[in-house]
């Protein structure tokens, strides 16, 4: 297993900028997911890593070994597409023994341990039950499980999916997530998986890189990219609804500190940081993270409810107009003030975070410490 | 405003709509919700008279509009695919329905002028379609269908395809943009979260039949018919077939997943079919609930919520579960999930209509 890494690597076709300077490391023994919207260049940076496409400028290293200029077959990697690769008219055992068999080299198992190997696929992936099957019988969710285990049955250094779960049906789709887990967990493998799916790669990534306009915006687990975005895109990009940014004006700084006024809080909040410089600061705060009571407490705000919408898990979405900012707050349908037109609505200032104009994160409310 | 009585469409010998009666009240949001390949498309061409129904009827302001060709019905049509014409410009595309009704030159000028800037287009105007992104050819294309001025608006499933964040941002665009023309909009979707955030009223389609239709959110909190209760809510709510039985003054409940005896539930069926929703399961035990044994098989991270799918029952099948953003940390305890009886929905199996009556203590 090995450690991936790509260095400025940049693609460019006619005028349009596709990658621009990537830089990321992939841990081994990990999935890292590569998110972003349509068009942002996730698939052109996966082809350069898979050696599908070739980089204007740039590196890829497995490793620590520069395979910029191997082609595909020799980079030690396998893929999973969109639609299942399988060889038809063979049965599923077959299909997972053929990349073992066609090995040479070092890479050759005996017998024994090729079936070994493929009982173990097999296993972990629940599919002993349709192993003598052949794979043209199969569903098209079954079929890109056996395309899923294809991919890692030869242990490569690095297995590429490129949204694998785009067409299948809904079980198909969570088992084959459950597996991915599985496969990581026990055999180590090192994975890398691009998706536009916000879900998919929170729920499957230990690291997320999220890609905006060819450029890496944020690179970090997911429950901190969700919870602590070092970007106003990262915050919008992920969660449902997207975070809430609001105007805040910087009434006090220091060196390290800057105290900030926003129609989110009964009172000024202080947030760490070193770059207190500039205007047009804007606080983040997430729907999920601020409270409602029909008391008003300390640093409670007043909240009109414009509209109010059922989202996932029976939650109420509220439209909210906190003063002049129109915010998105989440309750709970058990809870009963949810269902009051006007309630009080408080932040934790250690839920709240401080971007700059650029939209770059610079601060972390006081009570979360200096994380900056 | 708007109603259809009775209508009926096959194609072949099959029927796609197949008696469906339903009205649309004046300046409202009302969306038509049911699964992909439903027959949902098929009723909104006919009601914009794209497609000629075997029977039934269709009124608009009272005036039986069923034989009018598509131009005389004054109906603003946003249909799923794009269809625009890739070699002109986007202005050229969002006037073309007035050009094609004859209006001069200045006040079609105005009226794509006007759109553009409701649907934050207005900079792209003299670009070339097929040189502009997914999502504005997604404005563009909803720009040429509500460019010529109407009482009434069909829109058919216009964001699907779309990223998931495209489809938030439009949701909330739509619902300001029907408001700022005080327009009824009939909105056709397969996806619950978009039905449930746009809608003042919410038609359920299904076998070709209306089997609802109630105001949001009561038709979330409060179903009469088992596919709405199905069809709105995400994810989707979990559905277990029952035996009755009864003895003396109690009534036995027995599922794949649970037995239940009910204390004080009377209902004159042999068989019900139970609905409980992904919230009302707790990952937790707690007093006087019933437990459903059963494995993790995977929780999905939403960043707000979890949503976490158990394997169990005698003949395991999946049961969704959701819960906060700490569902993770549970990770491995998970033991299946407990409900509290009073969360289960009954219907009658036979017309999938409610069982009124609420379930109380059960053991």
């Amino acid at each position: 297993m090995s450690e991936i890494e790509i260095r400025k690597l940049r693609k460019v076709y006619g005028s349009t900028v596709a990658t621009d300077a990537l830089d990321a490391v992939f841990e081994t023994g990990s999935v890292t997911c590569v998110l972003g919207p349509s068009g942002c260049g996730k698939t052109t940076l996966l082809r350069m890593i898979a050696g599908l496409e070739k980089p204007d400028s740039g590196q890829v290293l497995i490793g620590g070994k520069d395979v910029t200029s191997l082609p595909a077959e020799k980079r030690d990697l396998g893929m999973v597409f969109q639609d299942p690769v399988v060889y038809r008219g063979l049965s599923v055992r077959e299909n997972l023994e053929l990349p073992l068999k066609q090995a040479k080299g070092k890479n050759k198992l005996g017998l024994k341990e090729r079936a070994e190997r493929v009982d173990q696929l097999l296993t972990i992936m629940d599919l002993q039950s349709v192993a003598a099957r052949q794979v043209d019988a199969l569903s098209n969710g079954v079929r890109q499980k056996v395309a899923v285990a294809r991919a890692m049955i030869r242990r490569p250094a690095l297995v590429i999916f490129d949204e694998p779960v785009t067409n299948v049906d809904i079980v198909s789709k969570l088992e084959i997530q459950r597996d991915i887990k599985r496969l990581v967990g026990e055999l180590g493998q090192t994975v890398l998986y691009v998706t536009h799916d916000q879900t998919e790669a929170m729920t499957l990534a230990d690291r997320i890189v999220l890609i905006k306009d060819g450029r890496i915006v944020e690179s970090n687990p997911p429950r901190e990219l969700f919870r602590y975005p070092s970007s106003t895109f990262g915050g919008h990009f992920l969660g449902s609804p997207g975070m809430n940014f609001l105007p805040a004006d910087v009434i006090a700084s220091s060196s390290s500190t800057v105290t900030v006024t926003a129609s989110v809080f009964g009172q000024p909040v202080t947030f760490h940081t070193t770059s207190v410089a500039g205007a047009d600061h804007v606080v983040g705060i997430r729907a999920e993270h601020i409270n409602i009571s029909d008391k008003q407490t300390e640093n409670a705000v007043r909240a009109r409810v414009v509209t109010r919408a059922v989202g996932v898990g029976g939650r109420w979405i509220l439209n909210c107009m906190l003063g002049e900012s129109r915010v998105h707050v989440k309750a709970r349908r058990s809870n009963p003030v949810s269902l009051q037109n006007e309630f009080w609505a408080s932040v934790p200032e250690s839920a709240a975070c401080l971007f700059d104009s650029e939209g770059k994160r610079i601060g972390i409310g006081s009570a979360a410490g200096d994380r900056g | 405003m708007l109603e259809i009585r009775s209508l009926v469409k096959s194609f072949g010998s099959t029927p796609v709509i197949d008696g469906a009666d339903f009205a649309v009240a004046e300046r409202s949001f009302t969306v038509v919700c049911g699964p992909p390949g439903n027959g949902k498309s098929v009723l909104a061409r006919m009601i914009c008279g794209l497609v000629e129904p075997d029977q039934g009827r269709i009124l608009l302001d009272g005036r039986d509009i069923t034989g009018t060709p598509p131009g005389s019905r004054n109906i603003g049509y946003v249909p799923q695919s794009f269809a625009l014409f890739p070699q002109y410009s986007v202005e050229s595309n969002i006037g073309y329905p007035l050009r094609v009704a004859g209006e001069d030159k200045a006040a079609i000028s105005a009226k794509v002028r006007d759109v553009a800037a409701m649907l934050g287009v207005q900079d792209i105007l003299p670009k070339r379609v097929d040189q502009i992104s997914g999502g504005q050819s997604q404005r563009v294309s909803m720009a040429r269908g509500l460019v010529r001025q109407s009482s009434l608006y069909i829109l058919d499933d216009p964001l699907v395809g779309l990223d998931f964040k495209l489809r938030e941002q439009f949701t909330e665009d739509l619902r300001l943009l029907q408001q700022d023309l005080g327009a009824t909009f009939l909105y056709f979707t397969s996806e619950p979260l978009e039905a449930m955030a746009l809608a003042d009223t919410v038609g359920v389609l299904s076998g070709g039949r209306f089997v609802e239709t109630a105001d949001m959110p009561e038709a979330y909190l409060d179903p009469q018919h088992v596919d709405t209760a199905l069809t709105l809510g995400f994810p989707r709510a979990n559905k277990m077939t029952a035996k009755v039985s009864r003895n003396g003054t109690s009534t036995t409940l027995t599922t794949n997943f649970f037995t239940a005896t009910l204390h004080d539930w009377h209902a004159d069926v042999d068989q019900v079919e139970l609905v409980v929703r992904p919230e009302d399961l707790s990952l937790l035990p707690r007093e006087g609930t019933l437990h459903v044994p059963g494995d993790l098989e995977l929780i999905e991270d939403l960043g707000g919520e979890s949503i976490v799918y158990i394997r169990g029952g005698d003949e395991p099948q999946l049961l969704t579960a959701v819960t906060g953003s700490d569902a993770p940390e549970l990770h491995g305890d998970i033991k299946g999930v407990w409900f509290d009886a009073h969360a289960l929905m009954t219907f009658d199996p036979a017309t999938g209509r409610r069982i009124s009556g609420a379930i109380g203590d059960a053991s």
